[in-house]
C-alpha cells in the first residue's frame, strides 16, 4: 500500500469548528510516499477543509498535520515548497494567457526562467493546450481551465499534489486522460491526495481510500478492503409496487436495505462467498417467495464503493450507479 | 525529483522583489487584456475638466490669478486620482472572491505583493489620467505657470495622492463581501474631494465647514498643487499634504496586510 517508509501525509486529530458546525472532528490518516490517498465522502462530509487545512488554507482548531515532514501550522512556508493544489474552485487568472499564468505562478513558486520555459511548453503539450496558450483564460472551456488549473499546480514539480475533486466539470476522455496524468506523476514518484465524489475515481486511482462522512473518518484501507466489507454480492431486487417493497423489507428483516424509495429498489448484501454464498442467496430468494412479493427486475453484481458508502453512512447515494437491472422472466 | 532541482538561487530580498514585480506585472497585463478599465482614466477626466470648466467657470470667482480653470486643475487632478483608485477596488475584490486567491496563498511567495501590486500598477494608470487631464484642461485654456522643477514636484506630489487613495481602495476592495459593492463602496473616496478647497475657494464656505475643509488632507494636497502650478512656493501646504498622506499610506498599508490575512484565513 505505501511504497515509502515514511508518510507524506500525517493528519493527527483534526478538528475544525465554524461557530457551532463542526466541520472536522478528530480526523487522522497517513498518506505514503509515492501513494494516491482518496478522500471520499458525501457533500457536506468535510474533505475540502481536511485539504484546506493540509496545504496551509486553513488552521485547525485541534490537532496537527504534517505534510512532506513539515508542520502545517508552525512551518506553513515550508509545506508551501513542496506542495501544489488544484482546488475545487478554479485557482487560475481569467485575464491572463495560459502561458502567462504558467510563467506568473512557477516564477512566484521561485522557479528559475529556463525551467519555467521549459516546463510550460511541456505542460502545455501534455494537457493538450498548445494551441490555447496565448489566449485569455476567460475564452478557455470549463475543462481547458480545469486542465490549466492542474498544470499551474505541477509547475514547480510538487513532491506533493492535492486534488479537490479534479476531474469535476470533466468530460468523459478528458478525465481518463487526466486519470493517466495523475498516475504517470505518481510512478515518477509524487504523493497525490485527491477528494472525489466519483466512486469509480477513488476505486480507479486509489492505493487506499479514507472514509468521510459528517466530519469524521468512518473508514479506511484499500479500495479492495471497503469493498470486502460491504459484502461479497449486491442483490437488487424492483418491486412492483410500493405495498411490494414493503412486504420485501418485511420477509428480509434489517438485510434488506431501501435504497431508492421512488424505484421501489431494495438492495440485500451477500455476505458470504463461493456455495455459502449462494445458500445465502437462495435463503433470500425464498424469502421473497414465501412472502409472495411480485418483483419487476433484479440484478446481482459484485460491491464497488457505492456499496461502501451505503453500508457505512447508512443512506443510498442519490446518484449512485446502479447495475444495469436483468428483466424478470 | 526534488522542488529544489528546479528552484532558483536568490537571497529572500530578492525573491520579494520578484513577486512585487510579478505582480505588478500580472495587473498591467490586466490593462492590456482589458482596456475598457482605463475609461475611467481617460473619458473621465476629459468629462469632468470640460463640465467644471464650462458649468462653474463662468459662475465662480476665485479671487485668484488666471481663469477658473487654472484654479481647479489641482482639484481634478486629485478626482482623477480617485477614479484610477476605484479600479484598485474592483481588481481586490475580484480576486479575493476568486478562486486564484487560494493558489498565491499557497505559494512561498511574499503575500503582501498580491494587494501590492494592483496598487503599484495602478500608478501608472493614475499617471495615464494625469496626463489625460492636462492635455484635456490645455484644450479649455488651463496655462500653467509652473516650470520643470514645479511640474517634477506635481508630479511626485500627485504620486504619492494616488499611492494613499489606491490603498484606501484595496481597503474598500477587501471589506467588499462582492465586487459590485465594492465598487459602490468606492465612492466613498471621491466624497472628501467636494469638501475641500479642490473646486471652490474655501473662504466661500461657512465657517463650520471650513474647519473641516481647511484641516483635511485633499485640501492641503490641492493647495500645493496650486501653489507649484502656479509657481509659487507651496510653503507649509507641501509638507502637511506629503505628512498626511504619508500617514494614509502608512495606516492603510498596515490595516490593508491586516484584512488580508484576516480575509484571506490562516
Amino acid at each position: 500500500m505505501t511504497r515509502g517508509t515514511e508518510p507524506s501525509i500525517a493528519a493527527v486529530s483534526l478538528t475544525k469548528r465554524y461557530g457551532k458546525t463542526v466541520a472536522l472532528r478528530d480526523v487522522s490518516f497517513e498518506a505514503g510516499a509515492g501513494t494516491v490517498t482518496a478522500l471520499l465522502g458525501p457533500n457536506g462530509a468535510g474533505k475540502t477543509t481536511v485539504v484546506r487545512i493540509l496545504s496551509t488554507l486553513l488552521r485547525p482548531d485541534i490537532g496537527t498535520a504534517l505534510v512532506g515532514g513539515y508542520d502545517v501550522a508552525r512551518d506553513p512556508e515550508s509545506v508551501r515548497a513542496v506542495i501544489g493544489l488544484t482546488g475545487q474552485s478554479l485557482s487560475v487568472d481569467g485575464k491572463l494567457s495560459g502561458q502567462e499564468n504558467l510563467a506568473m505562478f512557477g516564477r512566484l513558486h521561485r522557479v528559475a526562467w529556463p525551467v519555467i520555459r521549459e516546463r510550460s511548453a511541456w505542460l502545455m503539450d501534455l494537457f493538450d493546450l498548445s494551441g490555447a496558450g496565448k489566449r485569455a483564460v476567460k475564452t478557455y472551456s470549463g475543462g481547458m481551465r480545469r486542465k490549466l488549473d492542474l498544470a499551474l499546480s505541477l509547475m514547480a514539480e510538487p513532491r506533493i499534489l492535492f486534488l479537490d475533486e479534479p476531474t469535476t466539470g470533466l468530460d468523459p476522455a478528458s478525465r481518463h486522460a487526466l486519470w493517466e496524468i495523475i498516475r504517470g506523476l505518481v510512478a515518477g514518484g509524487t504523493t497525490v491526495l485527491l477528494t472525489t465524489q466519483y466512486l469509480d475515481e477513488a476505486d480507479a486511482m486509489a492505493d487506499s481510500v479514507v472514509f468521510i462522512d459528517a466530519g469524521t473518518v468512518v473508514a479506511t484501507g484499500t479500495p479492495a478492503e471497503l469493498k470486502g466489507r460491504a459484502g461479497q454480492a449486491q442483490f437488487d431486487l424492483i418491486g412492483v409496487t410500493e405495498a411490494d417493497i414493503t412486504r420485501l423489507t418485511g420477509a428480509l428483516g434489517a438485510r434488506g436495505v431501501v435504497t431508492d424509495e421512488a424505484r421501489r429498489a431494495v438492495r440485500v448484501t451477500v455476505q458470504r462467498s463461493g456455495l455459502d454464498g449462494i445458500r445465502e442467496l437462495n435463503a433470500i430468494t425464498d424469502a421473497a417467495l414465501r412472502a409472495g412479493v411480485r418483483i419487476e427486475r433484479f440484478a446481482l453484481r459484485e460491491p464497488d464503493l457505492d456499496d461502501v458508502y451505503v453500508h457505512l453512512t447508512g443512506r443510498a447515494r442519490a446518484a449512485a450507479s446502479a447495475a444495469v437491472p436483468v428483466d424478470a422472466a | 525529483m526534488t522542488a529544489g532541482s528546479a528552484r532558483a538561487t536568490r537571497t529572500g530580498l530578492a525573491w520579494v522583489a520578484s513577486d512585487y514585480w510579478e505582480m505588478v506585472k500580472r495587473s498591467l497585463r490586466h490593462i492590456r487584456n482589458d482596456p475598457e478599465q482605463l475609461v475611467n482614466v481617460t473619458l473621465q477626466p476629459v468629462l469632468i475638466v470640460v463640465l467644471v470648466n464650462f458649468l462653474f467657470g463662468g459662475a465662480i470667482r476665485t479671487g485668484t490669478p488666471g481663469s477658473y480653470i487654472d484654479f481647479v486643475m489641482p482639484g481634478i487632478f486629485v478626482v482623477a486620482a480617485a477614479f484610477a483608485a476605484v479600479t484598485t477596488t474592483i481588481s481586490v475584490a475580484a480576486d479575493m472572491l476568486e478562486g486564484v486567491i487560494d493558489r498565491f496563498r499557497t505559494l512561498p511567495m511574499a503575500k503582501s505583493a498580491v494587494i501590492s501590486g494592483h496598487v503599484i500598477a495602478d500608478l501608472a494608470r493614475g499617471l495615464l489620467g494625469l496626463a489625460v487631464a492636462i492635455a484635456a484642461g490645455y484644450a479649455v485654456g488651463f496655462r500653467p505657470a509652473a516650470g520643470a522643477g514645479g511640474w517634477v514636484a506635481v508630479v511626485g506630489v500627485y504620486l504619492v495622492v494616488t499611492l494613499a487613495l489606491s490603498l484606501l481602495a484595496a481597503l474598500i476592495g477587501l471589506l467588499g463581501k462582492s465586487v459590485e459593492v465594492a465598487q459602490q463602496l468606492a465612492a466613498i473616496i471621491i466624497i472628501p474631494i467636494f469638501f475641500s478647497s479642490a473646486l471652490v475657494p474655501a473662504g466661500t464656505m461657512p465657517s463650520w465647514l471650513r474647519v473641516i475643509t481647511a484641516n483635511q488632507p485633499v485640501t492641503q494636497a490641492v493647495d500645493t498643487l496650486r501653489a507649484l502650478l502656479l509657481n509659487q512656493s507651496p510653503g507649509t501646504h507641501l509638507l502637511l499634504a506629503l505628512a498626511e498622506f504619508g500617514g494614509i499610506v502608512v495606516v492603510a498599508f498596515t490595516l490593508a496586510a491586516v484584512l488580508f490575512r484576516r480575509t484571506a484565513g490562516a
